[in-house]
């Protein structure tokens, strides 16, 4: 890079009570320069820009040698003028009783004075494309979906000009084709305007799409840094491989003979309210899953998949159509009986545990509602549950709070193990995991289908994830299925419009990744 | 923040316990029997004032009765109530709020009504009217306060349960075959615990001003017990010449509901920080 830094970072430390999260870090970002800073949660790269911004919170300590801004001053005191942020949650960052305008023209108001204001938020939200700004403007964010709200965001950002931007996660919290669009829009506008970029991601794939440099931080530490192709095709570190290792591939679907269909369901129809206000959440949707085999269920938010995967277990009922596990009649079979054949895991591993049990009570549960189990015995089985999904024994008596994002999830595997089902159905159940964590969980969930021969409903977003797991797919859109067929078939030959944008949403970097020799990781 | 490092909790609650020793080793503290009469030393003053008796050390009323032993026995009579009605309005009020919150629907609008109608009933002007009729003692007293004092309780439990009704745990529950009656009692109520607990508090100084506000006004707690409540009404007419004799019931009271008070909002505030 040539260009004279506009960001100079040197020797950050940032220290929050006891916790060391960031331990000395150098960052450069030039004009006109995206840098992508990635890492694992907990790594320190949130940390790293709340210290920028000077928002941490009270109580942490930040010390660096050196700390600018091009021209000289510290960034804290430029925040919201030459330096400003977005942020990954575009639910709550706006203000909800504020309209669009108040709170654009706030910004430039605070820094620029009172005129031109509106001229300037007028423009920018046109250009964050946004349809028809006039009307945007006088608009609540409640009325604005995800995706709108994060341009909105963005449009803040950008009132007063500002010289850098850092985005933490912009788009982490957005359907996969709403991401592709913004991750486009940031990167042109980042190039028109000349903006320093420093985006803060956990996902290698917006890395592919944006980056022009790639810092990889571990444990507070960045352990390698350079141009964003050479990083991606010959990474240098151990933990940069590990990271690209981890990254779901397209598996070779193993030859599985024809078996008996374990779950059926036909003309599965659900509709929220009545008269010309309802919500049809799902028409006419049937399904068929084999003995042994991965379903894939994908679609953007609110195509319906969750209401399916509820009606499946048995926690909603459908307006029309049946359910069939095992040969057996679903829908009048009473919900212990059903939960001895089919069984959930959810999305968020931090929701789905009670959090005032231990993983041994939590574990139990199951087997003192279906097994007449004595307590030694049930505490036996609990071992063997834990030891089948990977956690040690001393995992017993934990609390969830104790346990990782991965560690919980394993948690829910195992009680919807306990009573040995048939199926289980999994619900988004790696998408708040981290890439390297989600490797592990989907490797445990091929194992048990090898092992148990479990067959699985997998729903997700992700369809790089689908790709690597999934022997069959079925895509959904507006609740209703627009395709189905063979993984490799139907992403080689996408008839649907859906399942186009779907697939160029993924954001691999098996492209880049795959021109270049992979070296093995061995270390 | 710890709850050992939370200045209000730690004061609250030690003055709370103290209380709670008093009146349960009351014989023991008390110099003297507290419905002992003695018409020939009445309205003594404490030991502070000029012609205090020996062995009154809060001199004695307007009968002559030891008036520390009383203060004592007063302290069993605070939080019988006290305890009492908040076993009885928590017992209600979590179990209709949990009801309406995880049923909701039809259930949820018929107890939702009743809560309404409780909240709109004056509680003092209710208990009074009812006592009326039924006639003081300290168990109608107790009775009228717990069958009163729910509303809180079930307007809690409810939201509380609402927000917890759609958690993947409780959903987790249901698929794996549990029943409704595990689901509220074993998977939602430990976890709304937190705010009842301090309902609970709320709830527990509130019964004990009522019942002293009852005695006071002649329809709680009968003669000769020693309800401090009552204590006030009886010494109203020597507070001129005898000031003692309301101001000590009324530290008292006092003293008592600051404690369970700030109890209560140290609990919050840990329970809060624990989020």
């Amino acid at each position: 890079m040539t260009a004279q830094a506009q960001l100079e970072l040197r020797g950050l430390h940032v220290r929050i009570g006891e916790v060391h999260a960031v331990r000395g870090i150098d960052l450069d970002v030039a004009r006109g320069e995206t840098l992508a800073l990635v890492g694992e949660s907990g790594s320190g790269k949130s940390m790293t820009a709340l210290a920028l911004m000077g928002l941490l919170p009270p109580g942490a300590r930040v010390e660096a040698e050196t700390m600018r801004l091009e021209g000289g001053k510290p960034p804290a005191l430029l925040r919201g003028d030459r330096l400003s942020m977005v942020f990954q949650e575009p639910m709550t960052a706006l203000n909800p009783v504020f309209t669009v305008a108040d709170q654009l023209m706030a910004v430039f108001r605070r820094h620029r004075g009172a005129t031109g204001a509106r001229d300037r938020a007028l423009d920018l939200l046109g250009r964050v494309g946004l349809p028809d700004p006039q009307a945007q403007m006088a608009k609540y964010p409640h009325q604005l979906s995800g995706g709108q709200r994060q341009r909105v965001l963005i449009a803040m950002a950008l009132m007063c000009e500002p010289d850098l931007l850092i985005a933490d996660e912009p788009t982490t919290a957005l359907d996969v084709t709403t991401q592709v669009r913004l991750l486009d829009l940031l990167a042109g506008l980042q190039q028109e305007l000349g903006l320093g970029m420093l985006f803060i991601t956990h996902d290698l794939g917006v890395v592919g799409r944006i980056a022009h440099r790639v810092a990889v931080m571990q444990a507070g530490r960045i352990v390698e840094t350079g141009p964003r192709d050479a990083v991606l095709r010959a990474p240098r570190h151990a933990y940069t491989r590990a990271l690209i290792q981890s990254l779901p591939r397209p598996a070779t679907p193993a030859h599985r003979p024809p078996a008996p269909p374990v779950l059926e369901a036909r003309n599965l129809t659900r509709s929220y309210g009545r008269g010309v206000r309802a919500f049809h959440a799902l028409s006419d949707v049937s399904l068929r899953l084999e003995q042994g085999e991965i379903l894939g269920v994908v679609g953007e938010s609110g195509c319906g998949k969750s209401t399916m995967a509820r009606i499946l277990i048995g926690l909603d009922r459908p307006d029309l159509g049946d359910v069939r596990i095992a040969g057996q009649d679903a829908t009048t079979m009473h919900q212990r009986a059903r939960a001895r054949l089919i069984q959930p895991v959810f999305q968020d591993p931090f929701g789905s545990l009670n959090p005032g049990w231990t993983v041994g009570q939590i574990l139990e549960l199951p087997l003192k509602l279906h097994t007449t189990l004595d307590g030694k015995a049930r505490r036996a089985r609990v071992h063997d549950l834990l030891d089948s999904v990977g956690l040690p024994e001393r995992a017993h008596g934990s609390r969830p709070r104790a346990l990782s994002g991965g560690q919980r999830q394993r948690v829910a595997i195992a009680r919807a193990l306990a009573v040995d089902p048939r199926v289980i159905v999994c619900d988004e159940p790696t998408s708040a995991l981290d890439v390297s964590v989600q490797a592990q969980i989907l490797d445990l969930l091929r194992a048990l289908r090898r092992d148990r021969g479990l067959s699985l409903v997998f729903i997700s977003h992700d369809l790089a994830v689908v790709q690597a797991l999934c022997d069959r797919v079925m895509v959904m859109h507006r609740g209703a299925v627009v395709e189905q067929g063979q993984t490799a078939a139907v992403f080689a030959a996408p008839r649907h419009a859906q399942t186009r944008a779907l697939k160029e949403a993924i954001l691999g970097v098996a492209p880049l990744v795959e021109t270049a020799t992979m070296p093995a990781i061995q270390e | 923040m710890t709850a050992l490092r939370h200045g209000g909790f730690m004061i609250g609650g030690t003055v709370l316990l103290l209380l709670i020793l008093v009146a349960v080793f009351a014989p023991l503290l008390a110099p003297h029997d507290p419905y002992l009469q003695s018409l020939t030393t009445r309205t003594k003053p404490p030991f502070w004032h000029e012609g205090a008796l020996p062995g009154h050390p809060l001199g004695t009323d307007q009968l002559g009765r030891d008036y520390l032993s009383r203060l004592i026995y007063g302290t069993r009579i605070s939080l019988a109530v006290g305890f009492g009605a908040v076993l009885i309005s928590g017992a209600i009020g979590i179990s209709l709020g949990v009801m309406a919150g995880y049923f909701g629907g039809w259930t949820d609008t018929c107890i939702n009504a009743v809560i309404t109608t409780r909240l709109s009933l004056p509680v003092v002007l209710v208990a009074l009217a009812i006592v009326a009729v039924v006639g003081g003692s300290l168990t109608v007293v107790l009775l009228v306060i717990g069958l009163l004092l729910w509303d809180q309780f079930a307007v809690v439990a409810r939201t509380a349960t609402q927000q917890l009704r759609n958690a993947e745990y409780v959903a987790a529950a249901r698929a794996m075959g549990a029943g409704r009656w595990h689901i509220m009692v074993r998977e939602i109520l430990p976890n709304i615990r937190a705010p009842l607990i301090v309902v609970a508090t709320v709830e527990m100084a509130n019964a004990v001003l009522i019942e002293a506000a009852l005695s006071f006004l002649g329809l709680g707690v009968q003669a000769p017990l020693p309800s401090w409540g009552l204590m006030l009404s009886e010494g109203k007419n020597f507070m001129f010449f005898s000031p003692w004799i309301i101001t000590l019931p009324g530290l008292c009271l006092f003293a008592l509901a600051l404690s369970i008070n700030l109890l209560g909002d140290g609990l919050r505030d840990v329970q809060g920080s624990r989020r």
